[in-house]
């Protein structure tokens, strides 16, 4: 048995697979230098998760909660089980989303108390007809804005994501910004960008999906995320 | 009986819920038809606009370049 072998000896005959039982000591990783990418084949073992500590924060987004609709509603809402201390800035993405009629204006509100009630809200958006040089400002909508005059289709509909910060802070009003591509109820296509804000310094901890002249939501994906605080 | 989801499950809204929400709607509508209303009436004010500044000469293309549509 091999009890040492020293820095200057080397190992040059073919070592005996069989012969090659229990554990190589650590090493240190600082030791590994000057390895030949050749000779690095084969497969890594499986490392359980557990074991990968000390790696640097990476911050991004964390997936919280996804619903897609498979029975018409009047909104998609996600509440303090998701929306608390843990995150100051969410990202709400909407696909596919679409009214079960025409004419509807999608949009979201927030909530400072679980949704009991909704903040006054200031929305607004610009808006771009694709193929066409028209646009147009909307402002003071009692929502953030989806867009709207939405058509109830199944090939179009409305895609997008909102980004609502600081819903935390007790010193500053909540603010909301993103943009989507819409389908019109006359088959155009509109590009928004799309924001708002509550004049609240209450912790939001409630958001609902919903279109706001009273009509279903159809189809659809809503997905929440967090984005990490480091 | 309305539904939502509420943290990807479905719930039917409450009565009082519902009501809330009818009435909201009923608001919303009337202020969408006040945008339209709004947004037609600069329309039209666009269009006499930009009639006028054809009558007093300018090409199409100098229209566009100062008020685009």
């Amino acid at each position: 048995m091999v009890t040492k072998v020293s820095d200057a000896m080397r190992v040059t005959t073919a070592l005996d697979a069989t012969k090659l039982t229990g554990n190589l000591p650590a090493i240190s990783g600082a030791s590994l230098t000057s390895l030949t990418a050749g000779n690095l084949t084969g497969n890594l073992p499986a490392i359980s998760g557990a074991s990968l500590t000390g790696l640097p924060a990476s911050g991004g987004l964390i997936t919280l909660a996804s619903t897609t609709i498979s029975t018409p509603v009047a909104a998609v809402a996600f509440n303090s089980t998701y929306i608390n201390s843990t995150y100051d800035n969410y990202k709400v993405v909407f696909h596919g989303l679409a009214p079960s009629a025409d004419n509807q204006d999608l949009g979201l509100l927030m909530s400072v108390d679980n949704g009991s009630s909704f903040a006054t809200h200031v929305g607004g958006h610009m808006a771009h007809l694709l193929s066409g040089t028209a646009t147009y400002y909307t402002g003071s909508t009692s929502y953030i804005t989806f867009g709207v005059d939405e058509e109830s289709s199944t090939d179009g509909n409305v895609s997008g994501y909102l980004d609502i910060f600081g819903v935390n802070s007790t010193t500053q009003f909540k603010f909301a910004t993103g943009q989507c591509l819409v389908k019109n109820q006359d088959g155009t296509y509109y590009y928004y960008t799309i924001y708002g804000y509550i004049g609240s310094t209450t912790a939001v901890n409630y958001v609902k999906v919903f279109t706001s002249v009273g009509g279903n939501l159809a189809t659809g994906t809503v997905t929440l995320y967090g984005y990490a605080k480091s | 009986m309305t539904n939502i989801y509420l943290n990807n499950e479905l719930v039917e809204l409450n009565s009082v819920d519902e009501e809330t929400r009818l009435a909201e709607a009923v608001t919303a509508k009337i202020a969408k038809e006040a945008r339209k209303v709004a947004a037609e009436a600069h329309e039209t004010k666009k269009a006499s606009g930009r009639q006028k500044l054809l009558d007093l000469g300018l090409s199409e293309e100098e229209v566009l370049a100062m008020i685009g549509a």
